[in-house]
């Protein structure tokens, strides 16, 4: 079994999933904390028409293309979202099939066969190259180092925003670096988990660690803990099944809160008093 | 370094209209250092834009300003309860605007916060996370909150409204406790008789600006009648309520 | 030219598979424009697209045990909103975040079993429709459940339309909240068999939201805003299919493609008639008064 993991394709696949899972978990806290789930797995939706442009248009590349897209994306949701009449996320659900059916066009268009869908839609341990590692590591930098500076502001425009706006946090502009950091992350994440799942190490790892902890730093270590955990596991896991790893990796993760839900249901009719 | 004299708040026909309806017409007053103003009036009255509007978050015409730092407790209605953070977290927060960037609270910091949860009477309460607090106990972490902000001008939206008396009684002392040592309080209310108790100076708002002045010169039937309209009630001749059939409306 | 026009029109209908696909295609839209309509205005967005998603895993596991696919997809439908239910009873977790959890896990899920059973094989279609293989007994089925919403609309349309508007009202006029509910949660799930099978799984929120929002953004009220959207969705499964017989698309993302323009327009539209002065005047007129 060792063998069949010491692969240079497979160092390269857990090291960019690693690197990436760390800013997935920390951010994913703030989109748990501000209802962004669905946003987040639209925009990793829509970079699927991001991945094909970049890879037919020479000189663009799967990921400027795929930035673009993840871009565009909330952008235009944003926007959408501003009309009372449809909010509630019936834009975000029109333009992330808009934009996949788009794509799904475009791969017919561009070149039946050179495009692998499937990997790009749920990950592949092929398709990791070393420039995906060092984007990875570079996405985990930028969002460690801003979420770390950033984060009383973080907290206070996530807790009560008409507080924090008054006193002096930029409301706009720390939505606006949240919901970039988010598409960085997220578009770094596709090699490995693909445009389908890659909302999954954003949201599930942060749904768990809320079951862990009441404050919000222990939540974020449980997060970016759990997520790099789950996204390893995932990666070893996919290559001894031979599956899509996004595919484990999305599972693994909901598994592993189910079973801290179950385990905190239990502890609770255990002890009704401390478990409160 | 402020002069003793000189108003913490001032308001110059401020104005403010929404999509062409007028929300405040021309309200000048002016507060001195180490006053307590209530703002009473009718829902739709203003009170909450007046004091969005002296803050600078909403566009208005006129002039409105604040010397100072200001201190705001906004209504609480846009807070998520279910955030992982405790009571004294909460208050801990109110130190957040004199951090720079990449700053966390330091040890004065923390201090500051600890002491001031014992001001509001949360210290038994300290740990337990906000979701997990009363309506009163979540009020006064969140004057807490304020409090730690160290600011010159607290400004207040209907703090009391609809919690327990006890909490309400604790947030008034530490308020006063404020108030002594030089700091100027702007509160909206429905409470009449409970702003014609704890405040020096009152501000009746209908849109206009009805009245404002000391409580004695303010608080008469007749000022309060053009105030309020039918939705006064008196009960005797000492004591004063409205029948506020639409409450926590929007403002 | 004209001939050559009407001749482009006819050309697709004189293939039988084309005149089943677009019977399917029709009843595909009607449904899921219709029941779009109560997804939007009651926010179930997310809902809907994460339910759409993890029929996957709930056609795997029919395929596995030998069931007939629009079985396994129902059930997981209902799965899918009784958990985000369960988890969304919880204070700590929104209906966003429970549909964030449930969506990845559950299709994720379904996409591993498939990959592990069948290999993959029928990935694609489940993903992005096959309505171009439809048979008779499919179009038969798929019209037997578009009779079965069109009666329930009949039935319990207004009160559907009620608790989707104020549900604490409806609730205290005497109506039974949950059973309306549940009733339109088994729609959905009716509905998004049919659909499933017109566009895939993936794309499935764009034909049962799109048609909803164009018509939305045109219609002030809600019947004519749900005819409208039963028609656009129609509408656009048959231009879809145009475009995909005459340009070489694939049929599921043609028909999404044409709901999104068709949902650009209406935004368009909007921006565009939203300065019509005649607008103004009626606004200040009910504000003075």
């Amino acid at each position: 079994m060792i063998e069949a993991l010491d692969a240079p394709y497979l160092t390269r696949a857990l090291a960019a999933g690693a690197l990436v899972a760390v800013p997935l978990g920390l951010l994913g806290c703030f989109v748990l904390l501000r209802d962004l789930a669905f946003l987040a797995h639209g925009a990793g939706v829509a970079t699927f028409s991001g991945l094909v442009v970049g890879a037919a248009v020479p000189g663009l590349g799967p990921f400027a293309g795929a930035m673009a897209a993840a871009l565009a994306f909330s952008g235009l949701v944003s926007l959408g979202e501003r009309d009372r009449a449809v909010s509630g996320g019936a834009v975000t659900g029109v333009a992330l099939a808009g934009s996949l059916a788009l794509g799904a066009v475009l791969v017919v268009a561009v070149d039946a066969g050179a495009v692998p869908v499937e990997r790009l839609l749920f990950g592949s341990l092929l398709a990791v190259s070393g420039a995906d590692v060092a984007r990875s590591a570079l996405a985990a930098a930028m969002t460690v180092t801003v979420v770390g500076l950033a984060l009383p502001r973080l907290a206070a425009t996530t807790f009560d925003r008409e507080w924090a706006v008054t006193a002096g946090a930029h409301g706009r502009a720390t939505d606006a670096a949240l919901v970039a950091l988010v598409a960085i992350a997220v578009v770094c994440a596709l090699p490995t988990v693909g445009s389908l799942l890659a909302g999954a190490l954003l949201v599930v790892p942060a749904a768990t660690a809320r079951l862990l902890s009441e404050r919000l730093v222990p939540m974020l270590a449980y997060a970016g803990s759990l997520s790099l955990l789950e996204m390893a596991s995932g990666i070893v896991l996919a290559r001894l099944l031979d599956l899509p790893p996004g595919t484990v990796v999305a599972t693994l993760g909901g598994a592993v809160f189910a079973a801290a839900a179950a385990g905190r249901a239990a502890a609770a009719r255990l002890a009704p008093e401390a478990a409160r | 370094m402020t002069t003793a004299t000189e108003p913490m708040v001032r308001a110059g026909d401020l104005s403010v209209s929404f999509a062409g309806r007028p929300a405040l017409e021309k309200v000048s007053f002016e507060l001195p250092r180490a006053s307590f103003a209530g703002v009473l009036g009718p829902n739709g009255a203003g009170k909450t834009t007046l004091l969005r509007a002296l803050l600078g978050t909403l566009p208005h015409s006129g002039s409105g300003s604040l010397t100072g730092r200001p201190a705001y407790v906004p209504q609480s209605g846009g807070i998520d309860p279910s955030f992982p953070i405790d009571a004294l977290g909460v208050v801990r927060m109110g130190r957040y605007p004199r951090l720079g960037w990449g700053r966390w609270p330091g040890r004065e910091d923390r201090r500051r916060a600890r002491e001031i949860v014992a001001q509001v009477g949360l210290e038994r309460e300290a740990r337990v996370p906000f979701a997990a607090l009363s309506a009163g106990q979540r009020q006064r972490a969140l004057v807490g909150r304020a409090l730690a902000e160290d600011g010159d001008v607290l400004m207040l939206d209907e703090p009391l409204t609809g919690i327990d008396a006890p909490s309400q009684e604790a947030i008034l002392a530490a308020l006063e406790v404020r108030r002594r040592a030089g700091a100027t309080i702007l509160m909206t209310t429905h409470d009449l008789a409970q702003a014609a108790r704890v405040c020096d100076r009152l501000l009746l708002l209908n849109r206009t600006l009805v009245a404002f002045g000391t409580t004695s010169e303010v608080f008469r039937p007749d000022v309060l009648g053009r105030t309020y309209g039918d939705e006064l009630l008196f009960l005797e001749r000492a004591a004063v309520v409205v029948d506020d059939a639409h409450h926590h409306g929007e403002h | 030219m004209v001939e050559t026009a009407l001749e482009w029109l006819a050309e697709p209908w004189r293939s039988g598979l084309m005149r089943l696909a677009f019977a399917e295609a029709i009843l595909a839209g009607l449904a899921c424009g219709a029941l779009g309509c109560f997804v939007l205005l009651r926010r179930l967005a997310f809902l809907g697209e994460a339910i759409s998603h993890t029929v996957v895993l709930g056609a795997a596991v029919a395929l596995v045990l030998g069931l007939p696919l629009g079985l396994g997809a129902v059930a997981i439908a209902l799965t899918t909103a009784g958990l985000t239910g369960a988890i969304a009873s919880d204070r700590r977790f929104s209906p966003d975040n429970a549909t964030g959890v449930l969506l990845p896990t559950l299709f994720g899920a379904g996409v591993a079993v498939l990959a592990l059973t069948t290999g993959g094989r029928r990935l694609e279609e489940l993903l992005f429709g096959s309505i171009l293989g439809v048979g008779t007994n499919d179009v038969a089925l798929a019209g037997a459940l578009v009779v079965v919403v069109v009666v329930a609309l009949r039935l319990a349309g207004k009160e559907l339309v009620l608790s989707a508007f104020d549900r604490s009202a409806a609730d205290a006029l005497g109506y039974r909240v949950a059973a309306l509910d549940g009733l339109l949660l088994a729609l959905l799930a009716v509905t998004m068999v049919v659909g499933l099978r017109a566009v895939g799984g993936v794309l499935l929120a764009g034909l049962l939201l799109g048609p909803p929002v164009a018509a939305r953004l045109v219609c002030r009220t809600f019947w004519p805003m749900l005819a409208l959207a039963a028609a656009v969705g129609a509408a656009a499964g048959v231009a879809g299919l145009y475009a995909s017989w005459h340009l070489e698309l694939g049929a599921g993302p043609a028909i999404v493609l044409v709901v999104t323009a068709a949902v650009a327009i209406a935004a368009a539209w909007k921006a565009v008639a939203g300065v019509r002065p005649g607008r103004r005047r009626v606004a200040s007129a009910v504000t003075a008064g």
